[in-house]
């Protein structure tokens, strides 16, 4: 996979016409079309790059014109909704900051509450699934799969009541422990199948050396994980963040709302003179996502693309 | 994997407990993992199964009542009726666009001989995953927004007659459905792309020299290579289509008179509006059998060679 994409398509074709079955004298006029073809394909090259572009940006109108609103003083809107005007209006972010700025941590406390546990939780047993022969192992993984089949519609409303029942509502533990556990099949699914792909030499030799299982947990494949755990944290992170239907089921202080739900209350705190404010807020409970992004997207692209990650 | 490795002859109970006793830290390991599944995903599930055959204000014991439930759940005008062909518009309209733009795109992004490009191109159609969904719907309502929304705005300039759109229970559902507009996922175009990547080039060359124009190579050959990533987007898509009631929730309510509702939300009114725990967990009964049976044929009906690849 990797050495077939670092490849350029050029040396590719040419391999390809090397293996081919086809090496006949029909391969001379083929060879002469291809190449004759390649300065047409350079421009198609462009043809492609126009369409694409074309595509991103209608994907992205909705998000200029947020971005456009968010940077316009009252005045501004009342002239031309739509139209960019000048000066931007930076104001909207310092009003829209102080509202915000408690949700953003209470959503950065769901986040990385939810990661820990379930990524602890899920590690451990992946590994113990992928790794040792222990009487059950079948049935506790049987048990992992069956969760695909439950989907979320058929306990949010039972899994509300248990919630309650344990005097979680209105705490962050009646936002962690759900989510970890919606988590838990597809993290461990992903994590098994990467520990028993481990060369079991590699524990071998540990053993010999007399590591301990934890030991050989913490020192050998954990580090060896660490990509594959990158990007399942990534991935629920921007599950965890895009939560809302759960905090406005479970939290009944809204002061205890996500940033996501936080954005919902702007309209009544901060739109008296500022109406682009509002906008101004919904811009700022995206951007730890895009600054996640910006470290990251390079191993989520390849992981999702080279089909590391996949359910 | 373990079942085989063993003599044939099933093993002894004492032998059974030397092995767990050999194993017992595997035990420890699995128990944060289900502890929280035992919570929060196999009660519920079982709760909410039980409960649907009960009147059940969620706190207060049951009182069984065997179908009663359902019988109205089905019988009303708009649980099973308006609401369950809304929520097979949606269904069918989410089948579409995951399979048409993103696979359009990412045929287009495969055909790219810049590396250099591509990759930026993949990261325009990724970059909106940073946009939290709330934000997305909340902007998308503004451009609906009747008075000074945008695509009113557009209309009468082009002294065209504006519409009601989300207001107007004749444009309410074609209007969500055109939400996203031009539907390009980046998850889905990654994961299509990596489907592409793997498609051994000499297939494609060959094709090439055979004399295949570019659209006939997708049909013939790219297409059906791809099929298990396009069955692997369209179900997550469809069980996702099928639960979700965020629109519903945050903008519409289900409204204008009850022409956006879908079960899903019927449910969560049901429990969280009206106190009904009984017939919502019957909803949600329903709901998990038909999640169940399209699971099912899904994975009878064409063999999967999605794999799982750990690198």
């Amino acid at each position: 996979m990797q050495s077939k994409t670092a490849l350029p398509k050029d040396t590719r074709s040419i391999r390809a016409q090397a293996i081919s079955p086809r090496a006949t004298a029909t391969q001379a006029e083929a060879i002469r079309q291809h190449s004759t073809k390649r300065g047409f394909r350079w421009r198609g090259d462009w043809t492609i790059a126009l369409v694409l572009l074309f595509l991103g940006f209608l994907t992205f109108i909705p998000l200029i014109m947020l971005l456009e609103l968010s940077l316009k003083s009252q005045q501004q809107m009342a002239d031309a909704m739509w139209l960019p005007a000048w000066p931007l209006y930076f104001k909207n972010y310092a009003k829209a900051w102080i509202v915000m700025q408690p949700y953003m941590v209470n959503s950065l406390n769901f986040s990385l509450g939810a990661v820990a546990v379930s990524i602890l939780c899920s590690t451990l047993s992946a590994y113990v699934l992928a790794r040792y022969d222990f009487p059950g192992r079948e049935f506790f993984y049987m048990a992992i799969l069956a969760l695909l089949m439950i989907p979320g519609v058929l306990t949010l409303i039972t899994a509300f009541v248990v919630t309650v029942r344990l005097n979680l509502n209105n705490t962050y533990w009646g936002v962690w422990l759900p989510l970890a556990a919606g988590a838990q099949a597809f993290q461990i699914i992903v994590l098994r199948t990467f520990f028993a792909s481990l060369p079991s030499e590699l524990f071998e030799a540990g053993r010999l050396d007399g590591a301990g299982e934890l030991t050989m947990l913490l020192r050998i494949a954990l580090p060896l994980a660490k990509p594959i755990l990158s990007t399942l944290i990534v991935l629920q992170i921007l599950n965890v963040w895009n939560e809302f239907i759960w905090p406005i089921m479970v939290l009944s202080d809204p002061g205890r709302y996500p940033a996501i739900l936080g954005i919902l209350r702007l309209g009544q705190l901060v739109t008296q003179r500022d109406p682009g404010a509002m906008y101004a807020g919904y811009v700022i409970s995206g951007l730890p996502l895009l600054l996640m992004f910006a470290f990251t997207s390079r191993s989520f692209i390849r992981g999702l693309t080279s089909g590391a990650i996949k359910m | 994997m373990s079942a085989h490795s063993y003599p044939i002859k099933p093993p002894t109970f004492a032998q059974t407990m030397k092995r767990v006793r050999k194993y017992w830290f595997c035990y420890v390991m699995l128990l944060g993992t289900f502890s929280l599944l035992l919570t929060f995903s196999y009660y519920p599930a079982l709760s909410a199964i039980y409960h649907s055959f009960t009147i059940w204000d969620g706190f207060r014991p049951a009182q069984w009542v065997g179908l009663q439930n359902y019988q109205e759940a089905f019988a009303s005008e708009i649980i099973f009726r308006k609401g369950a062909v809304n929520m097979m518009l949606l269904t069918v309209w989410q089948v579409v666009r995951s399979s048409t733009f993103p696979l359009f795109a990412a045929a287009l992004l495969y055909r790219m001989r810049s590396e250099k490009l591509a990759y930026f191109y993949r990261l325009v159609f990724v970059l909106p995953i940073v946009v939290p969904g709330v934000v997305a719907i909340l902007v998308w309502r503004q451009l609906y927004e009747p008075n000074f929304g945008l695509f009113n705005e557009i209309l009468q300039f082009f002294d065209l007659k504006p519409s009601a759109w989300l207001n107007s229970p004749k444009t309410a559902i074609p209007s969500l459905m055109f939400m996203g507009f031009p539907w390009v996922d980046g998850v889905g175009l990654l994961i299509y792309l990596a489907g592409l990547l793997a498609i051994p080039t000499e297939i494609i060359e060959a094709a090439k020299m055979d004399g295949a124009s570019s659209l006939r190579r997708f049909f013939r050959i790219e297409l059906p290579l791809i099929i298990p990533q396009v069955r692997l987007i369209v179900i997550l898509g469809v069980i996702g289509a099928l639960q979700n009631f965020g629109w519903q929730l945050l903008v519409t309510n289900g409204g204008p008179n009850n022409s956006t509702t879908v079960p899903a939300w019927e449910m969560y009114q049901a429990a969280m509006g009206e106190g009904r725990f009984g017939i919502a967990s019957a909803v949600g009964v329903v709901l998990f059998l038909i999640i169940l049976v399209l699971t099912l044929i899904n994975q009878s009906y064409i063999r999967s060679n999605v794999e799982y690849q750990a690198d």
